[in-house]
């Protein structure tokens, strides 16, 4: 059986077949997939030859494994170098339990040497991904700690109540206006917001590439493992066309003070709101644009990682409602950040770049806006 | 039915038929013999086998799971740590 697949790297000609795979994972749309890959693969800042591995079974894409390069600085700003993000891994449902994942990524693996890469990093692994992941090689540094917030509006309450309530069950199911009905876009309330909220802070649907990148040089770095944010990259990064973004900008004058920036799926009907990027000059900027994020968007549910934030931050996200999400179950097999070194004599040696070690979470850095989860 | 035999189910029902013929020391995991989802379900199997929760930072599947004698250890091992 597993001599009808041939495992092959990507090639332009090849662009419908995975289109169409993908219509598995990224969406429905063939249209938004080609934009994705365009975006992710074609438009990489740092590399534009798509890394895509993929399963041929009678010139069809039956399984695939995307990776893109990732740019980080590690010690001081000059030290950047490429890590490798294998991502978007999709077995086409027909040809599951035939060991596709693990021939895949043996490739990938295999040509990742050949062009250099030292290190694979992925931070977007589902349970399936990081349990298989961890079987060919890979070591999670450790949970990224994810956190939440969790408001039910105020008619799906209102509904829950009366159903429980005796002689008023019948209202909740009568009302249209009590009928769950999706919300379809989570950032309706903040778009409603005016976007000039006020001399100092700007509410966008589109980055300030330069004052992000000019702020983050302004601001202090402790030298730990994190991704680049130059104007090439916050340039690129917002463009993902399954997203939806939003931005809010601390100012004084023309100098930007603080940013917060928050996502959400464009096809994702959970209503989740992630809170992918945040910095500021003081942890009062930082804390008015939380606050004022909350305020405008009334989001039923925002999510970000909490694991790399100091403790006053993390009194921050407290203070206005966010829990820690229960690692238990599932839910602990996700939001890991998952290493593996490319070359296998490494894989038995301790992974230390500039004398740091990378299997210890302290190290690094890591936000949202770093995982294709953002 | 024994740990054992409940195990050797669990493996072969997650395995083509012409693959199924595994024996205590048959590589299911550096082979490439279990797929992603069949891994997956034998965590889950062995979390409720050890009674407790595995750290993804905690093992290495392919050596600790690599064989149904060396998923057999684990289990005892945890069990015996709890």
């Amino acid at each position: 059986m597993k001599d009808s697949f041939e495992i092959i790297p990507y090639s332009r000609a090849l662009k419908e077949t995975v289109l169409e795979l993908q219509t598995n994972l990224w969406s429905p749309d063939r249209a938004l997939n080609a934009a994705y890959l365009e975006w992710k693969y074609e438009n990489n800042p740092y590399l534009r030859e798509p890394l895509i591995y993929l399963a041929m079974n009678q010139g069809r894409a039956v399984g695939m494994r995307g990776a893109f390069a990732t740019k980080w600085q590690i010690g001081n700003r000059d030290h950047t170098f490429l890590i490798a993000y294998p991502d978007d891994f999709v077995i086409d449902p027909g040809n599951r339990n035939q060991g596709l994942m693990t021939r895949i990524m043996k490739f990938a693996i295999n040509d990742l040497g050949g062009r250099g890469f030292d290190y694979a990093l992925n931070l977007s692994a589902g349970p399936v991904n990081t349990m298989s992941s961890l079987a060919m090689g890979w070591r999670s540094v450790g949970s990224l700690q994810p956190l939440s917030t969790e408001t039910p509006p105020f008619l799906p309450r209102l509904r829950k109540t009366l159903k429980g309530t005796p002689f008023l069950w019948r209202l909740a199911q009568a009302s249209r206006f009590l009928r769950s009905k999706k919300q379809p876009d989570p950032f309706l309330s903040f778009d409603r917001s005016r976007l000039r909220l006020s001399d100092q802070l700007s509410a966008k649907r589109l980055p300030e590439p330069e004052a992000m990148a000019d702020l983050i040089d302004r601001l202090d770095y402790d030298g730990r493992l994190r991704h680049v944010r130059d104007i090439e990259y916050l340039s690129w990064r917002f463009q993902n066309p399954l997203h939806a973004y939003r931005f809010i900008f601390a100012w004084k004058g023309t100098r930007l003070r603080g940013y917060l920036v928050l996502q959400s799926h464009r096809s994702d009907l959970s209503e989740v709101v992630n809170l992918v990027d945040w910095e500021g000059e003081t942890l009062e900027i930082k804390a008015q644009l939380l606050q004022t994020a909350i305020r405008q968007g009334r989001f039923q549910k925002l999510f970000t990682w909490g694991a790399m934030l100091c403790p006053e931050e993390k009194l921050l996200l407290k203070a206005t409602g966010f829990v820690e999400v229960a690692q238990t179950g599932e839910e602990k097999w996700r939001n890991c950040l998952l290493l593996r070194p490319i070359q296998v004599q490494m894989l038995s040696r301790d992974w230390v770049i500039a004398g740091r070690n990378l299997m210890k979470l302290e190290n690094w850095d890591i936000r949202l806006v770093y995982s294709m989860r953002g | 039915m024994s740990l054992r035999a409940e195990l050797l189910l669990l493996i072969r029902e997650s395995l083509p038929e012409s693959e199924s013929k595994i024996t205590a020391e048959t590589s299911l995991i550096k082979s490439g013999l279990l797929d992603s989802s069949s891994l997956f379900n034998l965590a889950m199997w062995i979390e409720g086998q050890t009674n407790s929760s595995l750290s993804p930072s905690s093992f290495d599947p392919s050596k600790d799971w690599d064989t149904v004698e060396s998923i057999l250890k684990f289990i005892q091992d945890h069990r015996e740590s709890h």
